[in-house]
């Protein structure tokens, strides 16, 4: 039942990334978060190669995404990149190795690492007509079939 | 002026408008979603599963929820605080479209749980106000109308059938049932194969079931799923007697005389328009938690607590399915009696339940399905992957993967058992908080009694030794005081007596003489099976008694 406790936080802190500038830095070091989880995994190089971030904007920019879900993952990518003094985006596979661990020590930490695992699961195992899924690809390489029949529409265009 | 207007159209409103148009009522239907058609429903788990489409947006419409704190205090938070949403399926057919269609009649005993058992400290038991000869007939006529799949094997705790056999076969299964059935027996528990409202072979315009792997949660690109959608509105739709008005929401019911309802007030969800529809029979078939609320929000002067509320019972002895969930898991490297490629074949359902223990000593029992868990890929992956108080990633997640999807088959059991009416679990509204139509919402106190989880432990007691015996890893237990939000009933019991029920016999109003209740909200107790065939059947039966009548 305390399932937004986490997000409380968030709620109350100034910093929420509200504007385009401070958006897009955000989305950078989701995207970069997300290559550094599955690098030395099956899928680096496709997800190196895909709009993961694309997804992602457009998900949960839509009305039918939690809207403090959004605020909470926005604005930890911020916080996160801030007590690390904006060293993450250009520091060394083990280097961010130790900052994501160093965050994940704190509950809001190891939950908005998760939200981002997830959204990167939606990203890459949803139907392939969602962009980054493309010709099944990373279906193929966890070798599992998506249901038929797949939608030919994203719920986003409808 | 229409003869009936129907508020909602899944089950029990698909059935009751199908009784009716085929009779010739000038009918309308009112339901609050959009009318998906066979051909729009895919297996896009983004949209059904993630995003949940097809239920409203959980900030513009929800409900407050009132259960015990920790220190045993109430609290009450609103849905969206709680990521707890209880509304289910918001389009023509309702939440049946999602359903995984396990289908069984109640006992003839849940019908007279209080002549049974008597009182309960704490309970407010009350016996139906019809037996399970009365509705038997309908749930003859709706297995042959939705198409209800199975193989029926005489058991004690087996309502007695009319004709043995279902309509139809039963659909295919995995062959883990094999090692459910052997290990059952090794026991001396016995196994039944669980009835389906999922055709096997075709029926009218409906095709028999495809085994798409993705079944519960997801719409039918077959129409093999008996949904009110697919097994009855879709054949009315096209009636010149049926007007089927999508995108509405109906929010209030406004009386002429103190007595009888003139018309309804709706609202068109896309223009945000008011409209009023009117009619000489209403029928609600909301789902319990929204028809209460409806007719707690069409107060009046002459019904001041609420519409036809003399009794002082609606929304009161609100009731859920108690119960929970035990997990397991069949690993390829200990798997017994089974090949693992058998056990991964897919889309193959796991048609068993058990009754044994649907009666206990000196007090009710309940149900246990077994089914695979979930097969949706992102749910699957983003499960567990929190490790010795780490998230994985890097090439311990990509291990986790491919022996997630590999090496390992979950499988779930289902315990059904009675969730205790009681004076501690109802709806009210709070007209503190509104909807983005403006309609106060409701709150629901959540209270379960504690014999349901007592009974429900024991259940799992019992069910556990048959996981062990089948060399199932990993068995963990999940009952829960919360309810899940899908299997909703109560808060407009029926009774003969005007003094202590909401509706009569029938389903009508004792206060309004055109206000009929067809879903679960008529139920005092609700047998310890899902509701859907009960709510279809019972549907049924007040549509008919309304044919008679007018």
């Amino acid at each position: 039942m305390q399932r937004r406790e986490f997000l409380s936080i968030s709620l109350l802190l100034p910093t929420l990334a509200n504007s385009s500038s401070t958006q897009a830095k955000a989305y950078q070091i989701i995207e970069a978060v997300i290559h550094h989880m599955f690098t030395h995994t099956r899928y680096q190089k496709a997800i190196f190669g895909a709009n993961i971030i694309g997804f992602i904007s457009t998900t949960i920019n839509h009305l039918s995404y939690d809207k403090d879900i959004k605020a909470f993952i926005l604005h930890h990518a911020l916080e996160f990149d801030k007590v690390n003094n904006h060293t993450f985006l250009d520091a060394s596979y083990f280097g961010k190795e130790m900052m994501l661990r160093g965050y994940e020590r704190y509950p809001m930490g190891q939950n908005w690492l998760y939200q981002i695992q997830l959204l990167a699961f939606e990203a890459i195992y949803s139907a392939p007509v969602y962009g980054v899924n493309v010709e099944k690809k990373f279906w193929k390489l966890l070798g599992v079939e998506g249901g038929k029949p797949s939608p030919q529409k994203r719920y986003i265009d409808v | 002026m229409y003869d009936a207007i129907i508020i909602g159209s899944g089950a029990s409103g698909s059935i009751a408008a199908f009784t009716l148009a085929k009779a010739g009522y000038k009918i309308a239907i009112i339901e609050k979603g959009d009318y998906l058609h066979r051909d729009e429903f895919s297996k896009d788990e983004l949209a059904y599963t993630r995003r949940n489409i097809t239920t409203p947006n959980i900030f513009d419409e929800y409900h407050i929820i009132e259960y015990l704190g920790s220190n045993d205090k109430w609290v009450s938070k609103p849905s969206y605080e709680l990521g707890y949403s209880f509304f289910n399926g918001n389009i023509v057919g309702g939440s049946s479209n999602f359903m995984s269609g396990m289908f069984h009649r109640m006992h003839p005993d849940d019908f007279r749980l209080f002549d049974k058992y008597g009182d309960i400290e704490g309970a407010d038991v009350a016996n139906w106000a019809i037996d399970y000869k009365e509705l038997a007939p309908y749930y003859d006529q709706i297995e042959k109308l939705v198409g209800i799949s199975g193989r029926y094997k005489p058991h004690h705790y087996e309502p007695l059938r009319t004709n043995p056999s279902y309509p139809y076969p039963p659909t295919k299964e995995n062959q883990v049932v094999s090692l459910i059935d052997k290990s059952a027996k090794e026991l001396g528990i016995t196994t039944l194969t669980t009835p389906r409202a999922i055709l096997t072979m075709p029926q009218d315009s409906r095709d028999s079931c495809y085994y798409s792997n993705f079944c519960g949660s997801y719409g039918c690109s077959s129409g093999a799923k008996g949904s009110g959608m697919e097994a009855f509105i879709s054949k009315i739709s096209q009636m010149p007697n049926v007007t089927l008005i999508t995108n509405t929401q109906a929010i209030k019911l406004h009386t002429s005389k103190s007595d009888t309802i003139e018309y309804v007030e709706c609202i068109d969800t896309k223009t945000k328009q008011h409209k009023k529809l009117y009619a000489k029979q209403f029928i609600l078939a909301a789902q319990a938690h929204e028809s209460v609320r409806l007719l707690l929000n069409s107060s009046s002067k002459e019904h001041p607590k609420g519409l036809g509320n003399s009794s002082n019972m609606l929304g009161k002895n609100m009731i859920y399915s108690a119960g929970g969930v035990i997990t397991a898991s069949l690993y390829k490297d200990t798997l017994k009696g089974l090949e693992f490629s058998q056990l991964m074949q897919e889309g193959l359902f796991v048609n068993r339940s058990i009754k044994d223990w649907y009666f206990l000593d000196g007090y009710k029992g309940g149900l246990a399905e077994f089914m695979f868990a979930p097969q949706s890929i992102i749910a699957k992956a983003s499960k567990h992957n929190i490790q010795n108080g780490h998230l994985i990633w890097g090439k311990a997640l990509d291990d986790m993967l491919e022996f997630r999807f590999h090496q390992q088959k979950s499988l779930r059991v289902e315990i059904f058992n009675d969730w205790l009416p009681n004076d501690e679990c109802y709806m009210s509204v709070d007209k503190r908080y509104k909807d983005i139509y403006g309609m106060p919402v409701g709150k629901l106190r959540l209270y379960s009694h504690p014999h349901n989880q007592k009974v429900a432990y024991q259940l799992a007691n019992k069910i556990k030794p048959l996981l062990k015996q089948m060399n199932c890893q990993d068995i963990q237990t999940n009952i829960s005081k919360l309810p899940p939000p899908n299997l909703i009933a109560g808060g407009c019991r029926f009774g003969e007596d005007a003094k202590r029920s909401y509706l009569d016999k029938n389903c009508k109003s004792h206060d309004i003489t055109n206000l009929y209740i067809v879903d679960a909200s008529f139920m005092p107790t609700g047998g310890s099976v899902p509701y859907t065939w009960t709510i279809y059947a019972n549907a049924l039966r007040v549509a008919t008694h309304v044919l008679r009548l007018y």
